[in-house]
């Protein structure tokens, strides 16, 4: 090989390393990083609609057998599918977070970003935002397709959706951060915990029926979990009509100090992963 | 991962807040032989071209202290040599200092104007590549390295000591 020159003749402009404007560019960079991925892959692609179609379709099937049958049945049956919806909108961003995450230590990239001028909390906001994206990607055709093959309107929550929305993403945020600084802590050994971790809430947040039916010893526990607080304002508006406003602000207040105690675990167990080097080691 | 040489860049370039990053990329591909491998999937290259690519990267914001661990390892010799090359003309272009790690003796005294010998996070020797070698009366660094890790032979300025002697 020849060598040349080589700086010579080239101008390398830089644009300003802090403020608003520089943490913006840089999780657009991260974010544009993650949309080529995606497009990289059709097969990704069609991964990210496949399985929330399968659960729309089979619960769906079931709200439609149920509606055929008795009363109080049929009545029920038309929560089951919203139930499962709002589930997957809090699984799915879930998914996206821990996924993007864990891919970024697979391919052994993540002590190239963080050595990079990129903050802790830049990922974590380009993780969020590429959330939001995968879930997108995944639940409006699902969502299209569960009014075409089953007459449900997911807009019929009306405003409500977008704050039962906004509170199932943000508590998937604060999973995500936990799983991912345990795995920082304790390598790729610990990555079933972020497929697994948003299982706990299944059974806690009452996604298919009213907390009332839990044991009383389990309702204040329940009611602690920001989800809890979406499924029954959920079935208040489907089965009564009614937005219970309460239950909402109870949901994003929980939201705050769950996300404040991910955030926080996830720096913290970034900081040990700095400090005993495993940062640079953790990868496949 | 399937980015190619070209879009990692390009990521990287935002990160690094390099506000022409098409011109840049399409200068350091040409500078350092990439442009027929910007469109190919990273992950596909061989481990020189990976290392080129990685060069690249590192010199996206053209900074003034590089920091590189094992550069050359596992790189073929005219690969290997070709790098050292860049690296030091680099350094004298851009008037950088670069901080490297390697267990390449030959090439640490090829490049370094400073070496630093590590032995669990304890610096033990601190020098100039001659004044090393001359301090060990040793022919090359790799034989002073050698003598170190192995502590088969002494500073010549400690061999007069009462305690080297009483351990001779």
């Amino acid at each position: 090989m020849s060598g040349v020159s080589l700086e010579a003749g080239a101008v390398v402009v830089l644009l300003p390393p802090n403020g608003l404007g520089a943490s913006l560019r840089r999780i657009g960079a991260l974010v544009r990083r993650y949309m080529y991925l995606l497009r990289s892959s059709g097969i990704r692609l069609i991964e990210l609609i496949y399985w929330p179609f399968l659960q729309m379709l089979t619960w769906g099937f079931l709200q439609k057998y149920l509606a055929g049958t008795t009363s109080p049945l049929a009545q029920a049956a038309g929560v089951l599918i919203g139930g499962v919806l709002l589930w997957d909108i809090l699984f799915r961003s879930k998914i996206g977070f821990s996924t993007t995450f864990i891919e970024e230590m697979w391919s052994r990239n993540l002590g190239n970003l963080l050595t990079s001028p990129l903050h802790p909390f830049e990922l974590v906001a380009a993780l969020s935002v590429w959330s939001v994206i995968r879930l997108a990607v995944s639940m409006v055709p699902v969502t299209v397709a569960a009014y075409f093959f089953f007459g449900f309107n997911l807009l019929s929550l009306g405003l409500a959706l977008a704050a039962f929305f906004a509170v199932l993403v943000l508590t998937s945020w604060s999973l995500g951060l936990v799983s991912a600084g345990v795995i920082l802590r304790y390598g790729l050994g610990a990555e079933e915990l972020a497929w697994s971790l948003a299982f706990i809430l299944l059974p806690l947040s009452c996604v298919y029926y009213p907390v009332s039916v839990l044991p009383g010893w389990l309702k204040p526990i329940a009611l602690t979990l920001p989800p809890t607080h979406v499924f029954e304002g959920m079935r208040s508006i489907l089965l009564h009509g009614v937005v219970n406003v309460t239950e909402l602000w109870w949901a994003l207040g929980l939201n705050a100090v769950y996300l404040s105690i991910g955030y926080l675990a996830f720096r913290w167990f970034l900081r040990g992963a700095r400090i005993n080097g495993s940062l640079l080691q953790l990868g496949e | 991962m399937r980015l190619t040489v070209r879009q990692n860049l390009t990521v990287y370039a935002g990160l690094y807040g390099v506000a022409n990053a098409e011109e840049r990329i399409a200068y350091l591909g040409e500078d350092l032989q990439l442009t027929a491998l910007l469109d190919r999937a990273t992950g596909k290259l061989s481990a020189g071209q990976k290392t080129r690519v990685g060069l690249a990267k590192a010199l996206l914001n053209a900074p003034e202290l590089l920091l590189l661990d094992e550069p050359t390892a596992s790189l073929d010799p005219d690969t290997a040599d070709w790098i050292r090359q860049k690296l030091k003309e680099y350094a004298r272009s851009r008037r950088a200092t670069i901080l490297f790690a390697s267990h390449n003796m030959a090439e640490v005294e090829r490049l370094a104007d400073r070496v630093i010998l590590l032995d669990s996070g304890r610096i033990l020797e601190d020098e100039t590549p001659r004044a090393l070698i001359e301090t060990y009366g040793r022919k090359t660094l790799e034989e002073v390295f050698l003598d170190v890790v192995r502590g088969r032979a002494r500073r010549l300025d400690e061999r007069d000591k009462p305690e080297a002697r009483e351990a001779s």
